[in-house]
């Protein structure tokens, strides 16, 4: 299984990453990039099962980028990753195609929400 | 030829055997000989049997009788040749049989008796035969005798052999007495009483019975009166066919013939009747067929009355022009008359035809009726012709005249009765009708009644008596009377003035009164209301007659011009003796310069001061007189009115003094005056300090208009002078531009003034620039600080929000490190890396708690009711249930309920509650009460705690945020929840505040507008 993540934020990026490597034994692969236009090249060639996406990116944000991709590869689940509040968002992102959005301030929500889109017990899958 | 005995014998065997009669042959001593086959086969008996016996021994016995035995001894001595006998016997097969015996002796050569025959004849059908005939003979007599018609029979010499009973009684005689005499003259006279001769009748009868039928004869009874009556003859012949006799079958004519006579007499009266009747009449049969006509019909038609006989009625009539009552010519023969009552069997009265001819109708009215017979079919029909002619043109003008009464009645704008002797109306006008509320049909045929129709005395209100009435004086005195009344109509009263005349005859009598009502309603009310408006005016009112008296006076004018009742009627010198007047310039009037005199000349005074001098007290009145002219514009009085104006003069006075108050106040006051035209804006006047302040001359601002002052548009001056003009607004505040020293700020205060006549605005103008600069400076701000406000909620907002991020990773990662080499790192720096953890959880409450804090600001409010009874249980239930160790009770007001924001307002009451239940964990029990009380009319809601509390001094410093009373130790926080319950509260229009002493407990109280609650009702957990 694997995983891709698009975050600018350098720490931010090492945080979700070590999340997805301590808590999902079975991803084994991780692709990254700092920008939506670098991974709009990358995810294809790459193949996610899941790809975690910030918003607020330098260039098109993550919504535009999801809205580019979704049609062509529904097989991907796109999680949004934000710093800003969700419910400003959430009906933006589950429109252009997102299967959920969190905060990316509540490590604990982040960990369930992919729970949920993996489809893995123990999660009620109560993330706002 | 001789037969030879045996051959005799021989031949009599043959003989008696095929003889039809039973044939026995017995010797002297009676003994049979022998018997024939017939006699065998009658009484079945084998001739065996029978010879040899005794006669009497054969029949079983039935033939031992002693008629047979006296025949046969009889018969032995030749007594009688013959001797018949008759017996019944019953056969053997138990059929009755009769026979008919004869016994002959047969003589022997010497004369000797031989032996005797006894021959048997058969006789059962012929006594059978005559016994039914016996039974018809009777029956026949009955039917005879009974019939109720006569049954007689004569032979051939006329004698009467029969006569029934019902004859007997027709004519009188009994059977005895008349059988046996001649038919004629005994019943039948010989000439009868039309002069027939029927001395030959019988004879006639005999030798033609056939053309007797149904013949009419008279008949003579006993007591010789005479009757008819009808016979028909039939011919009795006897076995030969001889006619031996006549049966006259007949029957009493009397009762027919008496009809017939009827019928002629009446149609002879019915002839005469037609003849001499006025009434045109046509009898007519079921067929139409004209059979009788009467000679006035006749001459009505012009048609002699034999040509219309046997015509049919429309044959007859159609040929004249009769015209319908609806003006249509009668043309088919089902619209005449009498067909019309023949063809429907009903009855026609006052059927109206109409005959034009010559230029001239004539209106005929028709009755026509069907004529039934005795079964009551229709067999006929009989119509009788009048000429109204004359009739109609009489009805006609009586018509016209009743229409022009109708008319009048109709129309006649006045009550009208017309009323007979007997005090009957006989006709009123449709205005009496309405004058009385009584419909018109009502009313006519009816009697006058006062009492009912309300009818009062004008002055008693008494029910007016029937003798007293108009009508019933005018026709008792035959003079016309007049009088009024009240009529009383439910609950309305009218006046009517009555006048009845009487209708005369040639001599004179009285037959009827005219009545005419008028409503005088409108003339009284006039008279009453002039009457008073005379006495409630408020002014003197004094009516005169052309030679000065007074015709009225009002009690105004009494009193002002000090007149007592009797003073009234005194002549106009006496009157003016005690009165002087004299104009404003003291020149003291003569009489003849009165007021009303001058009117009673002609003239018109109007607002004519004068001094009045009276008993030593004078007074200012204002005179108007006119004269009263009448037609011919001949004056008849005049009429004059007065007021005291003495007041309104000393008014005037003092007026005018306190203007010169106001002129000298307007000129010399340091403030800045100005007198506006507000109909143009123009500057009336302006005072000395106007003069200065706009640095215009007096006499140039006075040429000016305010609109070359004041900066607003001339709309909106015209404007704001109609509000200051009506009072509607006396403070503005306005630009005026002075001649030199630019545009000021100006407050001016304004009034309507009224200034010899004319209503100007009084403005009072002071400048306020400075103070206006400093109003501006003010705002602008206030205006700066809100948006400086604005701006740092925006920044502390986005700063948290900012602040998040940074704050997120580096809590992650102390974790992190923490997770994965917490063993190799030293106590100093693990316990650093634990205070940097603290740190950051402390720093991301705050800024979540500063988040909320600029939500607060930018969230919209939605008001619906929320229970916080409710809302307070919940959530310190919830406090206690995550510190389930502390004891705790709470005491809740019931249904206190608030208007407020759902989404926004639980957060105020979590951190309200939050804060009770922090500063409560050092007690032993905690108590928390929450309620709401009335002060001062406004609801407040209370939130009471034991806990730390405050010093009152500090109470408003609580609400800040980051203010803390308490070290961080004793109890932890933000700083940042009474701030945010504040914002809310502040949010939804209400305020809170804190009572508090430390180590008491602390009461958060604030109000919600539009807060309510239901009667108090605690609830204690």
């Amino acid at each position: 299984m694997k995983a891709y993540i698009v975050e600018d934020h350098e720490p931010m990026r090492f945080i979700l990453k070590r999340l997805l490597r301590k808590n999902f034994a079975e991803i084994s692969d991780i692709g990254e990039s700092e920008k939506a236009e670098q991974a709009l090249q990358e995810i294809p060639a790459f193949n996610p099962n899941l790809a975690l996406i910030d918003i607020s990116l330098p260039g098109m944000d993550g919504i535009e980028m999801i809205r580019i991709l979704k049609p062509q590869f529904a097989e991907v689940s796109f999680l949004v990753v934000t710093g800003h509040e969700v419910a400003l968002y959430k009906q933006a992102a589950l429109d252009a195609g997102a299967d959920a959005i969190v905060s990316k301030h509540d490590n604990d929500q982040i960990l369930c929400a992919i729970r949920t889109i993996l489809n893995k017990n123990g999660c009620n899958g109560q993330y706002k | 030829m001789k037969l030879s005995d045996q051959h005799a014998r021989a031949l009599a065997e043959i003989l008696c055997d095929s003889v039809t009669d039973g044939i026995v042959v017995v010797d002297a001593g009676y003994r049979v000989l022998s018997v024939n086959q017939t006699f065998c086969e009658l009484f079945p008996i084998h001739a065996t049997e029978a010879e040899g016996r005794l006669v009497f021994e054969l029949g079983a016995g039935q033939w031992d009788r002693a008629d047979l035995r006296r025949a046969l001894e009889s018969a032995a001595q030749f007594r009688a040749p013959i001797t018949e006998l008759e017996l019944h016997f019953v056969k053997r097969d138990a059929a009755k049989k009769t026979v008919r015996c004869t016994v002959r002796p047969v003589a022997g050569p010497v004369g000797n008796l031989e032996c005797m025959t006894l021959i048997f004849t058969d006789v059962t059908a012929l006594r059978e035969a005559r016994r039914k005939a016996a039974e018809c003979e009777i029956k026949y007599q009955t039917f005879v005798e009974e019939l109720n018609s006569i049954i007689i029979s004569i032979d051939r010499n006329g004698r009467i052999a029969f006569f029934n009973r019902f004859s007997e009684k027709l004519f009188g005689y009994s059977r005895e007495e008349i059988i046996g005499n001649y038919l004629v003259d005994a019943i039948i006279p010989r000439i009868d009483s039309a002069g027939r001769d029927n001395a030959r009748l019988v004879e006639r009868i005999f030798s033609s019975p056939e053309s007797y039928y149904m013949a009419e004869s008279e008949g003579v009874r006993k007591d010789n009166t005479r009757i008819w009556f009808q016979w028909s003859a039939r011919a009795l012949a006897d076995q030969t066919g001889a006619l031996t006799h006549v049966l006259i079958d007949g029957n009493d004519l009397s009762p027919v013939r008496e009809a017939r006579r009827e019928r002629d007499e009446k149609s002879a009266t019915l002839d005469a009747l037609l003849d001499f009747i006025p009434e045109g009449i046509l009898i007519a049969d079921e067929n139409h067929e004209i059979q009788s006509v009467s000679r006035a019909m006749g001459e009505l038609l012009g048609i002699a009355p034999e040509q219309m006989i046997h015509a049919t009625e429309a044959g007859r009539l159609s040929t004249l022009p009769f015209f319908g009552p609806d003006g249509k010519r009668i043309t088919r023969p089902g619209d005449f008359p009498l067909a019309k009552a023949a063809d429907t069997g009903q009855r026609f009265d006052n059927f109206e035809m109409v005959l034009k001819r010559n230029g001239f109708s004539k209106y005929l009215s028709v009755n026509a009726a069907p004529i039934r017979n005795a079964q009551g079919a229709v067999a006929g029909a009989i119509g009788g012709w009048r000429d109204i002619t004359e009739q109609r043109t009489h009805m006609a003008e009586i018509q016209r005249r009743q229409r022009v009464l109708d008319a009048i009645m109709r129309y006649i704008p006045i009550g009208l009765m017309l009323i007979d002797k007997n005090g009957r109306i006989t006709a009123a006008s449709a205005h009496q009708s309405e004058l009385l509320g009584i419909p018109a049909d009502e009313l006519i045929g009816a009697c006058v009644h006062p009492g009912r129709w309300g009818l009062q005395a004008k002055l008693s209100a008494e029910s007016v008596k029937i003798e007293n009435m108009p009508s019933s004086r005018a026709m008792r005195e035959r003079t016309v009377i007049e009088d009024q009344f009240v009529l009383r109509r439910n609950e309305f009263l009218r006046a009517v003035a009555l006048r009845a005349g009487p209708v005369l005859d040639d001599s004179g009598r009285a037959t009827g009164c005219v009545t005419v009502w008028r409503d005088i309603t409108e003339r009284e009310r006039a008279l009453a209301q002039f009457d008073a408006t005379v006495k409630a005016a408020p002014d003197g009112l004094v009516i005169y007659q052309p030679n000065g008296d007074i015709r009225l006076i009002n009690d105004t004018a009494k009193t002002i011009l000090g007149y007592r009742d009797d003073d009234v009627r005194r002549s106009l010198e006496r009157r003016m003796r005690a009165i002087t007047l004299s104009t404003a310039d003291g020149i003291i009037l003569d009489l003849e310069q009165y007021p009303f005199m001058r009117a009673l000349r002609g003239e018109i005074v109007r607002g004519l001061v004068l001094k009045i001098e009276l008993r030593g007290r004078s007074r200012w009145l204002s005179f108007g007189a006119a004269p009263i002219k009448t037609a011919g514009n001949m004056i008849d009085g005049a009429i004059m009115t007065f007021a005291d104006i003495t007041d309104t003069i000393n008014l005037q006075h003092s007026l005018e003094q306190s203007v010169q108050r106001f002129r000298s106040m307007f000129e010399f006051h340091r403030a800045v005056m100005l007198l506006i035209d507000p109909g143009d804006g123009h500057i009336e006047d302006a005072n000395r300090a106007a003069a200065e302040f706009y640095g215009y001359s007096r006499e140039t601002l006075r040429r000016m208009h305010i609109q070359e002052i004041n900066q607003l548009s001339p709309d909106q001056i015209h404007q704001e002078m109609e509000n200051t003009r009506t009072e509607k607004r006396p403070y503005h505040v306005f630009q005026h531009r002075l001649a030199h020293r630019g545009v000021r700020w100006v407050e001016v205060y304004s009034s309507p003034i009224r200034i010899q006549n004319k209503q100007l605005l009084f403005s009072i103008i002071h400048d306020v620039t400075e103070r206006k600069r400093a109003e501006q400076d003010l705002q602008r701000s206030t205006e700066e600080l809100a948006a400086a406000n604005r701006d740092l909620e925006s920044f502390s907002y986005s700063v948290s929000h900012d602040l998040r991020g940074p704050l997120h990773v580096v809590k992650s990662l102390v974790e992190i490190i923490g997770e994965g080499s917490s063993a190799r790192l030293d106590t100093n720096s693990r316990e650093c890396l634990e205070h940097i953890d603290q740190s950051v959880v402390k720093m991301q409450r705050i800024i979540d708690s500063l988040l909320s804090l600029s939500r607060i600001g930018r969230q919209q409010i939605h008001r619906e009711p929320v229970d916080l009874s409710a809302l307070v249980r919940a959530y310190l239930e919830e406090l206690h249930r995550n510190e389930p160790s502390r004891t705790a009770e709470f005491t809740i007001q019931e249904q206190v309920s608030a208007l407020v924001d759902p989404r926004l307002f639980p957060l105020a009451v979590e951190n309200l509650l939050r804060n009770a239940w922090k500063f409560t964990a050092r007690e032993t029990i905690t108590r928390i009460t929450f309620g709401s009380l009335e002060r001062n009319g406004r609801r407040i809601m209370y939130l009471r705690d034991n806990g730390a509390g405050f010093s009152q001094e500090n109470a408003d410093i609580l609400f800040k945020p980051f203010s803390r009373l308490h070290a961080d130790k004793e109890y932890a926080g933000t700083g940042i929840g009474l701030s945010i319950v504040e914002r809310i509260i502040n949010r939804h229009g209400g305020a809170i505040w804190a009572e508090g002493a430390p180590g008491e407990g602390a009461v958060f109280y604030f109000t919600i507008p539009g807060c309510s609650n239901s009667p108090r009702q605690n609830s204690t957990v």
